[in-house]
């Protein structure tokens, strides 16, 4: 057994890298246990000719298909939606595209708004300064003004939209639709000796250049010189508790396997919207027969996925689309806000991604029988490589009972832990609000000159939000958290990730989980001294 | 690596299919599949694997519907075997296609022939047209589309 810290973090993803930073500038002990290990960027596949096959095996984004040392199986077979991390120093981000809008000020109130789900207990304005901080230091680019927004400083230039974003701009000016260009945590000015963006493409399989603000990049590196200890290798089976009901700390497996106890005074769980409630849900004890933290019986309930529509056109004329960072260009926020004549709730986002390399382009050519072996197969592929472009529409689930993540009664993880198990189902209201996303993505490619267009959702692999599965709240009884990211439950317990979320919102949750890890980091940092701890 | 799997007769055979599944062209001044025989690095285990079920398959289609080994037909008589390849054995086809475009839109040669711009492992990166903000000006006259909530 090491000595007790003042703080165990458990992952090393977005957000509890961002916790580690922000409480790393105090004079505190403070340890983080990651089942992952530190990447290299120099064998990135993107440095490798070959980069585009690794997409198959070491980088997919399903651990189910991966297989490393460091995840744990998923079973997912009761879902349409397969889950997609990474497991690592930088947790998901690693592969992440690093779109990073902001939730809208509606997102936080959709019961008063929209007589559905429930309101946060915080609003837009408080987490206002914590977005801001997070995007200083995560590096973001992108242009001030939008109209979709309460207004937003952004300290690094637009990444270049290309033929594809201006062709895009001209569709939606075409129709009078929204649009802007992304928030993007992806740099295009040199910053704390980081590469600026080069528009490769292969964002997805980790940026050589470090110019995608993956957190092992921007937070972990300041976290680490001011002292936090990042144990790699480290999987945790279970949190500890005493008789009290108060956290102790944690027993994980070292890279040799063997079992070992971190004490702590406070611990903060990061480990994503199905590793956090799997981590409870293990973390059975006499006090919490059911998991920890789950006396509201919440912990794994109202998983939200955000169902992915996408929408493919073809154009006659060359944009060069397969190159420029994969899901930063442009997105249109037109069908965000809840329309009752639509006939659904709330709304969802359009994020325009480029087109598919080389590979991809004849692969899926071949499939879909629209590009052919032998003669004809050249002509087939030139009319497509560098010629489509790609729109994800990211459609807001609303919290659902049935929807959750439970502990599969047979699948374990090499260290013989429970593998969590996902049951998920699409509701009328995502189902509505995915096939008006895609008939007016459809529309929009071919108000901008689309020769030829493809739909099809909920995209299979495309699990990659994680959230609503230890949500906050107020009341004890209809939530995990409250509004400090504290666990109702168990007074020196904290969770910082997306699983807290309450709502999903209808954008890519980046930028808001890591926001809400600084807020509450922030609260722990000025509460500390009147904490219950052991 | 494809000496110690394949005869050279079978590796004769393999240069041919190849080279009617993805033939050359001057005009996209692309070389034909067969390229990837050339770089022994790049074919991976799976491909050995269906390159030789694909081999026996299409041995026996050239016996069995012309009753003449494959290195005897005409051009256009091959191609007539692939096609029925391709109908009798579609899942064996498709697998063998996937196999080979992984290693042909892996190969150097081919990559500096298409459009792809730079190629791993990068140096130079690539550009792209910057955009005229003059685009977005009726998005932003247009005004606050999000919800206030206070
Ligand atoms: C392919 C892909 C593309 C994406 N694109 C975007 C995007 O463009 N924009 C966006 O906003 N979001 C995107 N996301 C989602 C985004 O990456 C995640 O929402 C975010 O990283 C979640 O942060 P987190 O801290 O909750 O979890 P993660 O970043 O997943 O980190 C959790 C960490 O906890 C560790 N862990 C889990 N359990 C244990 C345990 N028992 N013991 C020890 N360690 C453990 C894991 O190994 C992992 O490193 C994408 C995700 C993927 C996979
Ligand atoms: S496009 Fe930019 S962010 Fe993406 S991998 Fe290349 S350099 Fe990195």
């Amino acid at each position: 057994m090491t000595p007790e810290v003042d703080v165990l973090i458990i992952g090393a993803g977005a957000s509890g890298a961002a916790a580690a930073w922000n409480l790393s500038n105090l004079n505190l002990k403070i340890v983080c246990l990651e089942q992952g290990e530190h990447t290299n960027p120099a064998n990135y596949p993107s440095t490798k000719i070959g980069w585009e096959l690794f997409k198959n095996n070491e980088y997919h984004v399903s651990p189910n298909v991966r297989k490393l040392k460091s995840d744990y199986p998923i079973n997912d077979s009761s879902s349409p939606i397969s889950i997609a991390n990474y497991n690592a120093v930088g947790g998901s981000t690693i592969l992440y595209s690093g779109h990073f809008p902001r939730f809208h000020p509606s997102d936080f109130k959709v019961k008063s708004l929209d007589g559905v789900a429930d309101d946060w207990p915080l609003d837009y304005n408080e987490l206002e300064p914590f977005y801001d901080l997070n995007d200083k230091m995560t590096g973001v680019s992108g242009l001030s003004g939008d109209p979709a927004y309460p207004p937003i400083e952004i300290y690094q230039q637009a990444i270049p939209l290309g033929k594809l974003g201006e062709t895009m701009g001209n569709g939606f000016n075409k129709l009078g639709w929204h649009w802007w260009p992304s928030y993007s945590a992806i740099i295009t000015r040199e910053i704390q000796g980081r590469g600026k963006c080069i528009n490769l493409g292969p964002c997805n399989m980790g940026c050589p250049q470090g110019a995608k603000s993956s957190v092992d990049v921007t937070y972990w590196p300041i976290a680490l010189k001011n002292g936090v200890e990042l144990r790699t290798q480290s999987r945790v089976r279970e949190i500890t508790v005493n008789d009290k009901g108060l956290a102790t700390g944690a027993i994980y497996y070292n890279a040799k396997g063997e079992e070992c106890i971190q004490k702590a005074k406070i611990v903060i769980i990061a480990c994503n919207g199905v590793g956090t409630p799997r981590l409870l849900l293990n973390s059975k004890s006499k006090l919490f027969p059911n998991g920890l933290a789950n006396r509201s019986g919440l912990v794994g309930q109202n998983l939200m996925l955000h169902p992915l529509g996408y929408v493919e056109g073809t154009f006659d004329e060359m944009l060069d689309s397969n190159i420029g960072p994969h899901g930063c260009c442009i997105q249109s926020q037109e069908f965000y806000e809840t329309n009752a004549e639509r006939g659904f709730v709330r709304g969802y986002t359009m994020q325009i991604l480029r087109g598919p390399g080389p590979v991809e382009t004849a692969t899926s050519g071949l499939l879909r029988k629209e590009i052919q072996i032998g003669q004809q197969h050249h002509e087939q592929f030139d009319s497509k490589l560098g010629r489509t472009i790609g729109m994800g529409i990211i459609v807001e689930d609303l919290p659902e009972t049935h929807n959750n993540v439970t502990l599969d009664p047979e699948l374990t993880d090499t260290n013989g832990i429970p593998a969590p198990k996902v049951n998920y189902t699409l509701s009328d209201n995502s189902k509505k609000m995915l096939a008006h996303g895609l008939s007016k993505g459809v529309e929009v490619m071919e108000a901008a000159g689309a020769k030829k267009t493809l739909k099809f959702g909920p995209v299979k692999n495309t699990g990659w939000h994680l959230m609503g599965t230890a949500k906050m709240g107020n009341d004890p009884n209809n939530s995990v958290v409250n509004k400090w990211g504290n666990s109702h439950d168990v007074s020196n317990l904290f969770i910082v990730d997306s699983s807290i979320f309450v709502t999903s919102g209808g954008v890519n949750p980046a930028s808001t989980l890591q926001a809400l890890s600084l807020y509450i980091t922030n609260h722990i940092i000025k509460n500390r001294n009147n904490l219950v701890v052991p | 690596m494809k000496e110690e799997r394949f005869s050279s007769e079978q590796l004769q055979i393999l240069y041919d299919i190849l080279g009617l599944i993805i033939p050359s062209s001057d005009e996209y001044l692309k070389p034909s599949a067969s390229i990837i025989l050339e770089d022994s690095a790049s074919l991976a285990e799976e491909f050995i694997l269906l390159a030789n079920s694909a081999l026996h398959k299409i041995q026996e289609l050239s016996i069995l519907s012309l009753n003449n080994d494959w290195g005897k037909l005409e051009n256009e008589e091959k191609i007539g075997v692939i096609n029925l390849f391709q109908k009798k054995e579609n899942r064996l086809f498709t697998n063998f296609c996937l196999c080979i475009i992984n290693a042909y839109y892996t190969n150097a040669l081919v990559l500096k022939a298409i459009n792809t711009k730079s190629i791993p492992p990068f140096p130079e990166g690539n550009q792209l047209k910057e955009f005229d903000y003059l685009m977005l000006e009726n998005v932003f006259l247009k005004g606050e589309i999000y919800r206030k909530t206070e």
